[in-house]
């Protein structure tokens, strides 16, 4: 139990994002200041701000190629998150689906996604299918591997109340087990939220007419240095922004959970 | 003392449990008999087969040899669903519900949840004195007052027998002297059948009608001690002479090597 005296309001905003910004801020500034200093030619290495403007040029024609993207990994995230909890339920509640359900799940993981991509870009063509497809394959194993676990994780002594109330297996599956296995599940979509944005951006590298993997391709092929920046800051902070997300998501429904209130493991 | 008329009865009761290699006997013929609306303790040393015993009576264990009936029927899980409700050591309360609604929970199972099992279980929370918690998360409790909300759930559909497998084994003492009182004076009130496993001699004389004094290697029932002191006891009850004069009894019971088996 832990009750953890918290200032209230703006303060607690500066106490826990103060700092990261602080430091992104001092290492941007370092870098702009450095580059002038050590004379680093803009062709290899841009200004922060130079990339910031290059940006705003050029905002128009790339937040499409944003969007779509984010799209990729969104539904690759969500069609993950779906295909590993109703294996997770299969393993834990069979031995049968367990036995035959994990060597491929670990088979598909340790295959690098990168030489299935091209693959699939064969089978299905330059669409969004293919890059959901990596999405999900590079982003299901961490939700599957928690879940199993989380669904496990049910208090035994709660169990044993529920068996001495002759509740049916359902029941104890649904008013213990799943909630009690809510914290594991949201660590999982955690580390998989960034690995679906890589997914996605991995499957556009290998066929694709538009998304920010195609963004970046276009950009190498001019050897426009600062437009690979400004690809490479938007991956960055749809990658963060995908994990915010989950991270708050987590705080609304885990309310109850322990590691709401205490400060953040690392993931 | 309630009218004795029995309630469920034990008969030459035997558990093994399969080990590899070797059949390890938990409780050996065991026979008891507990009365309706009796305060009941089993002590005894670790690895005696208190807990066995209880989660015979629970119905989350079947004997290897033997039977128990309640009040004439056999112990099938049929009959004893409803009847029988749990207290268990640590406190477990869903930390996501608030403490009416773990209370709550076993009407949901049960298929009770009606306006008036929810009248009696917000009377049953007041009664254990946490009325002003009932919107109140597991977290923000203490030991003592979790345990508390326990038995209320514990309560909440009227079940005749309640078993209680070392409730207050975990609070310190001056919690746990309180928690006896409490527990007191809910029995005195809701006159249930209370079967109470405990380490503590003090705990179990103070609390019951019955003591049995169970022994290990292999699990059986040595001795039925009968504490006749008046109800209520109080903090002095603690203190008096008959008091002393009964642990003694149970001690010697206890740890008594001469006797015969």
């Amino acid at each position: 139990m832990k009750q953890t005296l918290q200032p209230k309001g703006s303060s607690r905003f500066i106490q826990e994002y103060g700092p990261p910004i602080l430091i992104t801020i001092g290492l941007l500034a370092a870098w702009e200041v450095g580059i002038d200093i050590l004379r680093v030619p803009s062709f290899l290495l841009p200004k922060p701000s130079a990339v910031a403007a290059r940006f705003f040029n050029v905002a128009k024609v790339v937040m499409p190629h944003v969007w779509v993207t984010l799209f990729e990994a969104v539904v690759g995230l969500l069609a993950a998150g779906v295909i590993s909890i109703v294996l997770a339920v299969g393993i834990v509640h069979s031995r049968l689906v367990q036995r035959t359900v994990y060597p491929y799940a670990v088979a598909t993981k340790v295959v690098p996604i990168i030489a299935i991509a091209p693959l699939l870009t064969v089978w299905f063509g330059f669409g969004f299918e293919p890059k959901i497809i990596t999405a999900v394959l590079v982003s299901y194993f961490p939700i599957l591997v928690n879940t199993v676990k989380g669904l496990q994780s049910a208090d035994r002594q709660m169990v044993r109340l529920m068996r001495s109330l002759f509740a049916t297996r359902y029941q104890i599956f649904t008013k213990i087990s799943v909630k009690y296995s809510l914290p594991y599940v949201f660590a999982g979509f955690r580390i998989s939220s960034t690995l679906a944005v890589i997914g996605a951006i991995v499957g556009e590298f290998v066929g694709a007419d538009r998304g920010l993997g195609f963004f970046l391709i276009i950009a190498q092929s001019e050897l426009d240095v600062e437009k690979m920046f400004v690809g490479v800051a938007l991956c960055a902070l749809l990658g963060l922004s995908l994990f915010l997300l989950v991270v708050a998501l987590e705080r609304y429904f885990l309310f109850w959970h322990e590691s709401t209130d205490a400060s953040e493991e690392v993931v | 003392m309630p009218d004795r008329i029995e309630y469920i009865s034990i008969k030459d009761i035997t558990v093994q449990f399969a080990v590899p290699d070797e059949g390890v006997t938990a409780l050996e013929e065991v026979s008891l008999d507990i009365y309706r609306e009796e305060f009941f303790s089993i002590i005894g040393p670790s690895g005696c087969g208190k807990s066995t015993l209880l989660n015979l009576i629970g119905g989350l264990l079947r004997p290897s040899f033997g039977e128990i009936h309640f009040r004439g029927n056999s112990s099938d899980s049929s009959t004893k669903r409803g009847k029988v409700s749990y207290v268990f050591q640590e406190p477990v309360l869903l930390p996501w519900r608030t403490l009416l609604e773990n209370v709550l929970l076993p009407l949901e199972v049960l298929d009770l949840v009606t306006p008036e099992y929810r009248q009696r279980a917000r009377d049953l929370i007041r009664m254990v004195g946490l009325e002003e918690f009932e919107t109140a998360y597991p977290r923000a409790l203490s030991g003592g007052m979790k345990q508390r909300a326990c038995i209320a759930r514990a309560l909440v559909f009227d079940p005749s027998t309640l078993l209680m497998d070392e409730p207050f084994g975990a609070l310190d003492e001056i919690t746990r002297t309180t928690m006896n009182l409490e527990l007191q004076k809910i029995w005195m009130q809701t006159r249930k059948t209370i079967l109470f496993v405990t380490h503590s001699i003090q705990e179990a004389v103070f609390l019951s009608d019955r003591i049995g004094v169970m022994s290990p290697r292999p699990g059986h029932l040595k001795a039925v001690v009968e504490i006749n002191l008046p109800r209520p006891r109080t903090i002095d009850t603690i203190s008096s002479a008959e008091f002393a004069a009964h642990m003694a009894t149970v001690r010697r019971h206890l740890h008594g090597t001469s006797e015969a088996r």
